[in-house]
């Protein structure tokens, strides 16, 4: 009986934990995300303006290699907004444009901290996500309503 | 009644003949000939030289530099009804306006035939954010960039950018590396300094720092381009950030342009509509920085108005002969007190 109640007890906590761990979530398909945040009301104040990926590259310091796909789209000057989608051939090369991207972030905020502080809770709140291979970058006026386009 | 026939058809005949010859004289055909087209603009395919004009000292605010000619290669179309619009007025043949004793470097260079992107190769861009958004959205890739938001020639030595994942002073900057052409636009951030004197002598002192980093380099100063006044008060930026002021810092520019001799160019004449003297409403973002199609367009308003320097002449060549000349002793200067 004892056997048996560690047995269920062990089956129960598996269970448990792999309800917990939820299903990895899918990776961004970096036009769609862009394009569903900026379908999405309140997301952002302005409108925002595609970068070309050389000059999305250059932006965040990357080589333009053939196997990155890079979908940034950028305020034009008004506000520190932005959604960047990355998707890389590697998880490693994922892993590291997520430092590179708080990098990124954090020179915003050090440019926008004289110049525009009414944008920092933005920039204090930015989202730099990684879903396997993908990274999301998202500065934005409302991240509730981002998550729940996200959400679907 | 037969004759009354007769005359009627006559009648008829000289009607029809006459409508037709009318309507010839009336409708613009290809083949016939062209009416004679008035324009204001002085001939581009001529304009290689620059007329040199009085520089009168501004006694009051200059105004607003506006130009009601629409870019070459782009017309506006005609109101329905409207008589016919200019004709395209043709490419000059030759890029780069020929500078000589006579230039004038109180006007922004005129326009010449466009240069390839190439010409950008060995440029370096310094400015604000205004800079920064033509880096990221006029399709330029070429040259380098010192950019940064919020840069202001006050703080030019000061202020950092990013070269290279490294950050630096502009003038540090300019000592790492030769360039052919150097862009500078300053002067929105320092609108609200309310020092116009400092304005000029900081700006001054650039050029300074430009020429001699950068000897063989020709130096283009942009003149500012009016903000969109409305959309300014809309967002909520500074109220010293307007065209009153922006006419009197492009005033200094043109001075510093001619006291410095450097070139300026004018991107305002793509940019503004000439019906306001501002940007269009929708084609700015804060009222001050622009969405992406004036940025393209900047660049190529920068492509047609280029300048060509002289070739400079031919040292002569040292022979037997020469002799050499000790160089004077410097003057002993006096111990600062």
């Amino acid at each position: 009986m004892r056997k048996w109640s560690l047995i269920l007890g062990c089956a129960l906590l598996t269970a448990c934990l792999a309800g917990c761990g939820g299903e990895a979530k899918e990776p961004f398909d970096p036009e769609t995300t862009a394009r569903t945040l900026l379908d999405a009301d309140g997301v952002f104040t302005e409108s925002l303006e595609r970068l070309d990926q050389v000059v999305v590259a250059g932006e965040y310091g990357l080589e333009d290699g053939a196997g990155t796909r890079l979908v940034c789209y950028y305020s034009p000057g008004g506000t520190a907004e932005e959604v960047t989608v990355a998707a890389f051939e590697t998880e490693s090369e994922a892993k590291a444009f997520v430092d590179t991207a708080k990098d990124h972030l954090a020179d915003q905020k050090e440019a926008n901290e004289t110049y525009r502080p009414a944008e920092l809770p933005k920039l204090e709140k930015a989202v730099v996500e990684r879903r396997g291979r993908t990274v999301l970058v998202l500065v934005c006026a409302d991240y509730q309503v981002a998550q729940a386009a996200l959400d679907g | 009644m037969r004759e009354m026939k007769r005359g009627i058809s006559i009648l008829v005949c000289v009607a029809a003949t006459a409508g037709a010859w009318g309507l010839t004289l009336t409708l613009p055909g290809p083949a016939g000939p062209r009416p004679a087209v008035p324009s204001d603009r002085p001939d581009p395919g001529l304009v290689v030289q620059v007329t040199a004009s009085p520089a009168a000292e501004p006694t009051a605010l200059p105004a607003p530099d506006v130009v009601f000619d629409p870019p070459v290669g782009e017309t506006s179309p005609a109101p329905f009804g409207a008589a016919p619009s200019r004709l395209p007025e043709p490419t000059p043949a030759v890029a780069g306006v020929t500078v000589d004793e006579s230039y004038d470097y109180s006007q922004s260079v005129p326009e010449s035939a466009p240069v390839e992107e190439d010409y950008f190769a060995d440029a370096v861009f310094i400015g604000d954010s205004r800079t920064d958004g033509f880096r990221l959205y006029s399709g330029l890739s070429q040259g380098d960039y010192l950019v940064k938001t919020g840069l202001s020639v006050f703080k030019i030595e000061k202020d950092q950018v990013k070269v290279e994942g490294k950050k630096m002073t502009v003038p540090q900057a300019l000592e790492r590396k030769s360039y052919g052409k150097v862009y500078v636009c300053l002067g929105l951030n320092e609108l609200g300094m309310g020092n116009d004197q400092g304005y000029y002598d900081h700006f001054a002192a650039l050029i300074d720092r430009i020429r001699a980093a950068q000897s063989e380099a020709v130096v283009y100063i942009q003149l500012l381009i009016p903000v969109n006044e409305e959309k300014c008060a809309e967002k909520g930026v500074s109220e010293y950030v307007n065209n009153e002021r922006i006419a009197v810092y492009n005033g200094l520019l043109r001075q510093l342009a001619q006291d410095k001799q450097v070139f300026l160019t004018d991107p305002a004449q793509v940019i503004v509509d000439p019906a306001t003297g501002q940007p269009p409403y929708d084609a700015v973002a804060d009222g001050v920085h622009f969405q992406k199609g004036p940025y393209r367009q900047w660049l190529d308003y920068l492509k047609r108005h280029t300048v060509r320097l002289p070739e400079p002449e031919p040292a002569p060549e040292e022979t037997a002969e020469t002799v050499a000349v000790e160089p004077p002793e410097a003057p002993q200067e006096e111990e600062p007190t």
